[in-house]
This record gives structure tokens, C-alpha cells and sequence, in this order.
């Protein structure tokens, strides 16, 4: 209850902190700034105040909230409690409201020093009222009675247990990811309410520097969080690559190169004046990009073609995000028609002349746009024809790969182009001794590869068009670092998309898979390498909701030896039903040998006998061969400290070909989850295992019978060979850097509004 | 007015060659009596007929199964890939792939796990 109170003050708080901050600002009453201050802040503190509540909920096991037993238990560690907190989607509306009202704090402070208008602030409280409305509807604060009407719930019910994160999800990635994707959701906002608030007082230049600096911000920490999803989902999801043009990562992209268009058009109403209409235009879809998002993501309505699986929030949530999204589109473009005719052109009418950098950052901008219009189309596909009440199809991700190619040849073309030019205007001659550097070696390049390794023109174009804007980057960093200058932000980024694009190229077009499997301690050949199974070893054994195993496998080649190990897993949160994997990568400067597990299972060879101690039975593979039982081994019971896990052993002796061979068998009793389960042996000579798989009790001992399984349990997996994706990390590495350059840079040159 | 036409014009072939690559990267959902029709990759939903043998032959890598679609038809499938996850368990998956004379050759096969989380309170520990 307290924390629904929290939520509903907090809801006050920022439809009071829209009304009295909009108010102050028209009339310039104070008595009107002293309320919007503090309706403000109590919307700021009663979303922390939630926030904190929920996590002393998940950390104190409170399993009577319906949130806290659904998504997290008393075995998680505390970094997985702690992504307990999102990994829900109430939690993640929580969070979403929690880094809008903190970075709306930290907006006011900003905004407050600089001595700038807070007419933002009150939009910004509007933005956060929608989110916690959508909290008061869907909220983690619900009983479990409350949440289960049905269910014959008594109000004190108190679960000994919660149902536990998603297996798949319990990794430290869980812990970085979301949040700074939703931080970089969250930073969208403010250069659009800038955007707003320099129409909305008709002072079209007032805001350039303060929109730059938190567009960049925001583009380089969204733009992070992307692509630590896509490397999570690469190093341990094992979904074989780093990007699947998937809806949900589709809708992050989206905004995101908005954003980015925008830092490009801010930076032309820098250097030449105008543009400002397009500001307004990119700033508001960056910021629609991320309403949508969410709506896309949470509403369900992908939820037959996204791989990411979202449960309908239920109507009430669903309207509350369409009318989010309908005011936040209907109110700035009202807005942007009133002003549009009074926009003033700086330089009149004066074209931007061809030879110059204008030209072609205008250009690569307005093919930025166009890119994100092609994947807000396909990935908003499957609405349109459920809207128009047509087939759905679902869209291949070579439709994007066909598109995004030519794209990324033409950006990195131009980009290498402009940095050619001079911003106004630029002499032939110069220009073309500049050009034959950049671009012959790049030329020789793409030449080698479409000769030597493959006739693929498109390939060829995105080497080429990588390198010659490489080069050129390279360049001007190297020129800007010997005359001491540390803007170099903007080069950084770019270098950083070349060298994601090679590698994506590289690691995507080039990949070979091939299938391999084991038969226990087997062996398999993939790519001219040798694999051996080593040792299947059981982890996280004081666990008992779940039955884990870590291979160890021996990967050859001409230049040694080394261990990959992938995990296999069975866990209680799908009744051990199927098995989930965890992929291994050995990483190569030139290459990924990537090792994902696919399929695990146990091909009975023979049907299972039964047998009491001291038995002697007839080998099921052959007659003349035996087996005899002849004692239980409980000499090593105790597996660990707190006795819950038994090695129970039966000693055997196989009489195979007319030799015998003694042998013990164990199976690893857990008596907290009462499960058994077989340590597999290879029979002697065989090339199947033997497993102790039951333990029928009697009243003792001697009269109690065992049943002994034989097979071979076979792990598959996938080899893939990813060639060169380092250059995707190291480009993502470069993009980001350059984004927190320019902002340093920007801060250091021009603190004040001009 | 000249400016403008071209822009309609640049417009106007950009939307063309979407929709063509529309048509070209989209496949289409439908059943078996079809796909063997169109002779073009498309997919399929249905379910697995439990009543005959379905088995995973490492050394071919090759994954054999029969799949029930929502006419009824029933259709030996081929896959090159082992037994996916949730296979036998997922009331209803897709494929996606072309038919060919006696089979079905999938490329891939997307399971859906059945929901065992939303309102359900059987799991909750005493």
C-alpha cells in the first residue's frame, strides 16, 4: 500500500510541477515558482522514495508483492536482486520514471545555473505524469491477492519463495544493459522540450549550444546501451551474432539515428546559421522514436515476430501510452505550423554551395533520415497490416541487409567526402591532391579483395568506402592531436562507424558454421580444428533449482592448445524441461571460434535393468557378458558443507570377453529437491555409458533393487567462425568515445548560453 | 516547382523500391497444400505429429519429423540442425522453408514456449 501512496503523491507532484512551472513562466509570479519547486520536487522524491521502497521489498524477500515473487527468490546474488528491480515490466516503467525525474533534477540544476527559462521543466513533468500514471495502473506494488482476484489469495498469504528471474537472464549483463539504454531513452528528452521551448518563446538560437551538448550526450550513451545488448547477446545469449534486426532492437535503433541526425543539423545551424526547423523536426522524432519504442516493445503488439517476448500490459496501459504518444505528436507539431513562417533564415535565401562541407553534411544527413525511416517502416510492418486487416508477413532480415549496404557505403562516402572540403567553399586543386591520398590506397584495397577473395561488388564498395573515410579521419586526428587540439570527437566517431561497418561486413558475410557433436568423452573436427570433450563438470551445485553443467573442451590447432567451455543447464523455472545454453567464444585477433551448444540428449542404447545387491545379471549388449552388483559405497556421501547433496555408489564388477573389470558408479542424491541424478561411465571397451538412474527402496538394504540405464548422451553444438568481429567492438568503442569527446569539448569551450 | 517535382519523383521510386523489397524479403505465412504450389520459401504453422517417429541423426545432421498444419494436411519435414528447444513440448511452431517432392525442407524452425507465467498461481511454494 505505502508504495502505491508513493506512486499516486508522486503522480500529483508532477501534474502540479507541469501546471505551476508553465504558469511561473507565463506570468513570472513568484509565489507560482515557489509551488512548482515544490510540487516538483516531491514528484522527484516520491518516485526515488518508490524506487528505494521496491528494492527493500526485492531484497528483503517480501513475496506478498505480486512484482517481487514474480521475478526474483531468495537465491539470487545481490546484483541479480538488484536487476530484479527492471526485469519485470512494471519495474521497467519504474526505472524509466526514475532516470526521467533524476535527469530532470539534474535539468532543473542545469537550466537554474545557466539562467535559462524552465518552461522545459514543465513539459518534462508532463512526459514523467504519463509514466506514472501508467504505474498507478500497472504497478509493482500489487498484493498477490490483488493481482489473482481468482485465485482464493488470503490477504497475509506469504510465498516461501519467489518464482526467480528468467534463467537466461541471470548474468551480469542483466546489470549493465537496461540501464543505460533506458538512461539513454531518458536523455532523449531534453533536447526536444529545448526544441519546444525555443518555438514555443520564438528565441530559435537561444538553445543551440545547450541542445548540442545533451544531444550528443544522449546519443553516445544510448548508442552504448544498444550495443551492450548486442554484445550480451553475442557473448552469452548465444544467439550467434550481435544483430538480428530484430523489432525491439529496431526500436531502439530508430531514435537513436535521430539523434544522431540531429547532433549533424545542430552543428550546420552552428557553423552557418538556419536550420532550425530541422532541429525542431529530428528533436521531436528522437523523442517519438523512444515513445514509440516502448508502445512497440511493451503494448505485445510484436509479439508474434520479435524474438525479445512481451506480454500485453492490458488496455488501460495500452491508451495511456497511445495518448502519450498522441499529445507528444499533436501539441509540437501545432506548435512547429504557428512558427514555421516566422522562423528566420540567417543567410536569406542563399544556397549552400556544392563545393563545400555543408553540402554533403546536409546530404549524409538527410540519408540518415532516410535509413531510419526504412527500419521504422519494416519494423512497424506487422501493425500496418493487422491495422488494415491484411496478411501479416514477417520481414527476413535480408530486407534490411539489402538496404542498410548501399546506405552505409553512401554515409561513409560522404562523410570522407566532406571532410574534403572546407565548411564554405573549396579550391579544385587542392581538393584533388587531397583526394588521390585518401582514396587510391583504399582503391588498391578494395581492388585485392574483390580479386583475391571474392567478386562481390557490394562488398568491394563497403571496403572501399570504409577505408577512404578511415583514411581521411585518421587524418584529421593525427593533424588536430600535433597543433594540441582535443576536438577531435566528431573524427573519433566516425572512424568508430567504418570500423564497426568492416567488421559487421567481415564477421557477418564471412561466418561459416558447421555442426559438430560428442558422444561422452568424444571427438569432432570443425574448421581444422580438433575438439575433445574432456570433462562435463557439475556447477553451482548448492543451487537446488537448477542442474548445471560446464564442458570442458580441448580446442587444437597447429599453434596449441586451449579450453572452451560452454554451459548446458536445466532449470525449475521450466519444470527442467528443456535445457537452456550458454555459448563459449575463443577470441583470435583475425577471428571468433564461437562455440554454442544447441542440443543435449540421452539416446538409450539398451533398455534399463533392475538389480539387487549381489546379483549377478547378463549384460544386456551381449549374452556372454555380465554384470555384477556386489556392494553399496557410501564412503564419500557428503558432497558439500551443508550435507544436502549425497554421492551414493554402487560397486560393480563387468565381466566383458571373459575379463572382468571392477568399477564403482555413482549418482548424486540432492535431498533438498529429492533428485537423482546419474554420473555417467563409459562401460569398458564400449562406447556407451552406464548410469545408476533409480533407487527403488525396500525395507533394507539388501532387498532394495537399483536400475542401471545404458546410453550415450550426445551434447551438439554450432562451431561458427566470425572473421574480424573485434572491429565491431573496437568501432563501438570509437563511436562512443567520440560522443563523450564532443561533450567534453563542448563543455570546456562554451559553458554559457549564447 | 521544378524542386518539388523532383522530390515527388525521388519519393515516389524510393516507395516503389521498398514496396518491391517488400515482396522480395517477406515470406508468407501459409500451409502445406499451398507451398507445394508456389515453389517459393515460405512458412508454416502447425504442430508435430507425436503418433509417428520423429528422430535427430547426428552423423547426417539431419533432424526428421512429421508436422501437422492447421488444415490438417501431414507432411514429412526435414531439418538440418538438431531437435530445437522446446520442440516436443510447444503446442504449435513454425517453418520455414520450401517444399520439395516427398518433403518439407525447413531452414529453420521458431518454437514458442508455452506461456507458464502470466496468472498462473499453481507455482506458488507453500
Amino acid at each position: 500500500m505505502f508504495g502505491k501512496i508513493l506512486i499516486y503523491l508522486s503522480s500529483i507532484g508532477w501534474l502540479l510541477s507541469f501546471l505551476f512551472f508553465f504558469l511561473y513562466e507565463e506570468s513570472k509570479n513568484e509565489r507560482f515558482y515557489k509551488f512548482a519547486k515544490i510540487s516538483f520536487f516531491s514528484g522527484i522524491i516520491g518516485i526515488v522514495a518508490a524506487s528505494i521502497f521496491l528494492l527493500f521489498n526485492i531484497f528483503s524477500h517480501n513475496f506478498t508483492l505480486t512484482y517481487v515473487w514474480s521475478y526474483s527468490s531468495r537465491q539470487l546474488p545481490f546484483f541479480l536482486l538488484l536487476s530484479s528491480f527492471y526485469a519485470g515490466q512494471e519495474g521497467s516503467f519504474l526505472l524509466w520514471a526514475l532516470w526521467m525525474s533524476l535527469i530532470s533534477l539534474i535539468f532543473y540544476l542545469y537550466l537554474k545555473k545557466n539562467k535559462l527559462d524552465f518552461l522545459p521543466i514543465a513539459f518534462f513533468s508532463l512526459a514523467i505524469l504519463f509514466i506514472t500514471l501508467i504505474l498507478v495502473f500497472k504497478s509493482p506494488f500489487s498484493d498477490l491477492w490483488e493481482s489473482f482476484p481468482d485465485g482464493n489469495i488470503p490477504k497475509d498469504f506469504v510465498p516461501q519463495d519467489g518464482r526467480g528471474l528468467n534463467p537466461i537472464l541471470e548474468n551480469y549483463w542483466i546489470a549493465i544493459h537496461p540501464p543505460i539504454l533506458f538512461l539513454g531513452y531518458s536523455l532523449l528528452t531534453i533536447p526536444f522540450l529545448l526544441s519546444i521551448t525555443s518555438f514555443w518563446r520564438k528565441e530559435y538560437d537561444k538553445y543551440l549550444t545547450s541542445m548540442a551538448l545533451w544531444s550528443l550526450l544522449g546519443a553516445g550513451v544510448l548508442g552504448l546501451g544498444i550495443m551492450l545488448g548486442g554484445f550480451w547477446a553475442y557473448e552469452t545469449l548465444g544467439w550467434g551474432g550481435f544483430w538480428g534486426w530484430d523489432p525491439v532492437e529496431n526500436s531502439s535503433l530508430v531514435p537513436w539515428i535521430f539523434v544522431t541526425s540531429l547532433v549533424h543539423t545542430l552543428l550546420l545551424q552552428k557553423v552557418r546559421g538556419g536550420f532550425i526547423r530541422s532541429n525542431f523536426i529530428l528533436s521531436w522524432l528522437a523523442f517519438l522514436g523512444v515513445l514509440y519504442a516502448s508502445y512497440l516493445t511493451r503494448s505485445g503488439v510484436l509479439s508474434d515476430t520479435s524474438v525479445h517476448s512481451f506480454v500485453d500490459p492490458g488496455k488501460v496501459v495500452n491508451i495511456i501510452l497511445l495518448i502519450f504518444l498522441g499529445i507528444f505528436t499533436i501539441f509540437p507539431l501545432i506548435l512547429f505550423f504557428l512558427r514555421t513562417k516566422e522562423v528566420p533564415e540567417p543567410l536569406g535565401k542563399e544556397k549552400v554551395k556544392f563545393n563545400s562541407r555543408q553540402f554533403f553534411v546536409v546530404l549524409g544527413t538527410i540519408i540518415l533520415v532516410v535509413a531510419s525511416i526504412i527500419v521504422l517502416i519494416g519494423t512497424s510492418l506487422p501493425i500496418f497490416q493487422s491495422f488494415i486487416g491484411a496478411k501479416k508477413v514477417a520481414l527476413e532480415p535480408s530486407f534490411y541487409n539489402q538496404w542498410m549496404a548501399p546506405i552505409a557505403i553512401l554515409i561513409l562516402i560522404i562523410n570522407a567526402l566532406s571532410l574534403h572540403y572546407y565548411w564554405k567553399d573549396t579550391s579544385k586543386q587542392l581538393l584533388l591532391k587531397k583526394l588521390f591520398y585518401s582514396s587510391v590506397p583504399s582503391l588498391f584495397f578494395a581492388i585485392l579483395f574483390f580479386v583475391f577473395f571474392e567478386q562481390n561488388i557490394l562488398f568491394s564498395f563497403l571496403i572501399f568506402s570504409s577505408l577512404f573515410s578511415l583514411i581521411i579521419n585518421g587524418e584529421k586526428i593525427i593533424n588536430k592531436f600535433t597543433k594540441k587540439n582535443l576536438r577531435v570527437g566528431a573524427f573519433l566517431s566516425h572512424m568508430g562507424i567504418s570500423f564497426l561497418i568492416i567488421g559487421a561486413m567481415l564477421s557477418g558475410g564471412f561466418q561459416k558454421t558447421q555442426t559438430v557433436h560428442f558422444i561422452q568423452n568424444g571427438k569432432a573436427k570443425a574448421f581444422g580444428y580438433d575438439f575433445q570433450l574432456v570433462e562435463k563438470q557439475r556447477i553451482e551445485i548448492e543451487k537446488t533449482d537448477r542442474e548445471k553443467y560446464r564442458f570442458h573442451i580441448k580446442v587444437s590447432d597447429a599453434n596449441g592448445n586451449s579450453i572452451i567451455k560452454p554451459i548446458v543447464y536445466w532449470s525449475d523455472f521450466n519444470n527442467f524441461e528443456q535445457p537452456y545454453y550458454e555459448p563459449d567464444i575463443k577470441t583470435y585477433l583475425t577471428k571468433d571460434l564461437y562455440f554454442a551448444p544447441n542440443s543435449f540428449m540421452f539416446n538409450e542404447s539398451f533398455a534399463p535393468i533392475s538389480i539387487r545387491k549381489g546379483e549377478t545379471i547378463k549384460a544386456p549388449w551381449a549374452e556372454t557378458d555380465s554384470i555384477h552388483f556386489s556392494s553399496y559405497d557410501m564412503s564419500s556421501m557428503h558432497l558439500d558443507a551443508k550435507q544436502d547433496h549425497f554421492l551414493f555408489g554402487l560397486i560393480i564388477n563387468y565381466k566383458i570377453d571373459g575379463k572382468v573389470y571392477p568399477d564403482t558408479i555413482y549418482s548424486i542424491l540432492n535431498m533438498k529437491a529429492s533428485s537423482f541424478s546419474p554420473v555417467w561411465k563409459l562401460v569398458p571397451n564400449k562406447d556407451f555409458s552406464i548410469g545408476f538412474t533409480k533407487f527403488e527402496p525396500a525395507e533394507n538394504l539388501e532387498q532394495s533393487k537399483v536400475e542401471l540405464s545404458f546410453g550415450q548422451e550426445m551434447l551438439v553444438a554450432d562451431v561458427t567462425i566470425k572473421p574480424f568481429i573485434l572491429l565491431v567492438w573496437i568501432g563501438v568503442i570509437f563511436i562512443v568515445l567520440g560522443f563523450i569527446v564532443a561533450v567534453f569539448k563542448y563543455k570546456n569551450s562554451k559553458a554559457k548560453p549564447e | 516547382m521544378k524542386k518539388y517535382i523532383g522530390i515527388g519523383v525521388a519519393i515516389l521510386i524510393f516507395l516503389t523500391l521498398l514496396l518491391l523489397s517488400f515482396n522480395k524479403s517477406s515470406i508468407e505465412y501459409t500451409d502445406f497444400q499451398k507451398a507445394s504450389e508456389l515453389n517459393k520459401k515460405v512458412q508454416v504453422i502447425g504442430s508435430l505429429e507425436k503418433s509417428r517417429p520423429y528422430q535427430y541423426n547426428p552423423n547426417s545432421n539431419l533432424f526428421e519429423f512429421y508436422m501437422r498444419d492447421k488444415k490438417g494436411k501431414v507432411v514429412l519435414v526435414h531439418f538440418n540442425g538438431p531437435q530445437p528447444n522446446n520442440f516436443t513440448i510447444a503446442p504449435e511452431f513454425v517453418v520455414k522453408g520450401t517444399m520439395q517432392d516427398t518433403f518439407f525442407l525447413a531452414s529453420e524452425i521458431i518454437t514458442k514456449c508455452p506461456s507458464k507465467y502470466e496468472g498462473e498461481m499453481e507455482k506458488v511454494k507453500q
